[in-house]
């Protein structure tokens, strides 16, 4: 589990502003994505929870609102602008892109990562990724490699034996260093094994032990298995039970056709 | 109203009852309610998880899970936003909002 521990945060009066022109800023450079309007707050309803204020907020399984395009990180993004201590807390810190590991501190708003400095960083990171990209694509270009035979040769590098990295891994790894850097300093990790000053686990979970144990049957569960499994063996064998033959008198059905069939 | 915030307010000073009532220089603890978003299906965890391990009498739980007009405004108007309530007991003093992360992205806008 990773928590993400914040300074105590002012809460503005201003989130919206603030919001729109982080959202701006971000999406400078992806016009398209840029659909999200947001209300003024005289147009906020009174009874939803973006018109209180909050001493704490705990986001849960914040690793579902890591995208920055998403209606749930705008929401909790608002939301982490109206308390005082924000805390997100996940236990499945996946990642697909640098930017998702920057949303997830944004979401704690710790100084490191909120702040109008950090948009233009990200902004300057997410550049620096995708001219490290644009510069592999032209060099392989340059080698005279076909379309499809570069995104092969791209995915087979992955799953091969690490070697020289190109630019664009540099830029993922020098760029990923620095992001989890900086929710190392403000996150506190907790595991299974995690121990307290005294020793003792934080965690009073037992550690998993799986027997498997057989269990004798009842002299009555034993003749209904029985009975079931005999039932079963003559169905399949081809015959029809007298159960089975005497629920089927009164109607019309395959198996009372092919019952009379074998009458005769 | 919190304990430690109204004698902070009437004499100026801490309880010193609470060892940790200081943060960031100052005694002013907010009266604030506090929130938990998480999943729709995590609710009723969060909900039994904090019956269970919080100090029964001190806290008011309340989850808010439909985005629907009409059913927010009773939630709002006739428990977190009236004094009279039992969420807003005086006897309780910290008040937990538990919200669903999809619920608060359909009041969103």
């Amino acid at each position: 589990m990773l928590s993400v521990f914040c300074e105590v945060q002012p809460i503005s009066d201003i989130s919206l502003q603030a919001l729109a022109l982080e959202h701006e800023l971000t999406n400078r450079n992806k016009s398209k994505l840029g659909y999200f309007t947001y209300p003024t707050p005289a147009s906020r309803d009174l009874h939803t929870i973006f018109s209180e204020e909050f001493l704490l907020a705990i986001v849960d399984e914040a690793h579902q609102a890591r995208k920055h395009t998403s209606k749930v990180y705008q929401a909790l993004r608002d939301l982490a602008f109206r308390t005082k201590f924000p805390v997100i807390v996940t236990a499945t810190p996946i990642i697909q892109s640098v930017m998702d590991a920057f949303n997830m501190g944004r979401l704690g708003r710790h100084k490191e990562f909120d702040g109008e400095g950090n948009n233009q960083l990200i902004v300057d990171i997410c550049a620096s990724i995708r001219s490290a990209q644009h510069k592999r694509r032209q060099n392989q270009k340059g080698e005279g490699t076909a379309r499809l035979a570069r995104g092969l040769r791209n995915g087979l590098a992955l799953q091969s034996a690490p070697g020289p990295l190109d630019t664009y891994q540099e830029a993922l790894a020098k760029h990923g260093r620095d992001i989890g850097k900086r929710l190392g300093d403000c996150g506190i990790r907790r595991t299974i094994e995690s121990v307290d000053n005294l020793g003792n686990p934080i965690i009073h979970l037992p550690r998993p032990n799986i027997r498997i144990l057989a269990v004798p049957l009842y002299d009555v569960e034993r003749k209904w298995h029985m009975d079931r499994y005999a039932v079963e063996r003559e169905r399949r064998a081809g015959g029809v039970s007298a159960k089975r033959n005497s629920v089927c008198d009164n109607c019309i059905c395959p198996s009372r056709a092919k019952s009379a069939n074998f009458v005769i | 109203m919190d304990i430690g915030h109204l004698h902070y307010k009437t004499h100026n000073e801490c309880t010193g009852l609470v060892a940790t009532c200081t943060y960031s220089g100052s005694h002013d603890i907010p009266d604030l309610m506090s929130t938990i978003a998480c999943p729709p299906p995590l609710v009723d965890q969060w909900l039994e998880q904090a019956h269970r391990f919080l100090m029964p009498g001190l806290w008011s739980i309340m989850p808010h899970l439909s985005a629907r007009e009409d059913q927010r405004k009773v939630l709002f108007s006739e428990h977190v936003h009236n004094s009279s309530s039992d969420f807003n007991n005086v006897d309780r003093r910290y008040q937990i909002l538990v919200v669903s992360t999809s619920v608060s992205a359909q009041c969103f806008l």
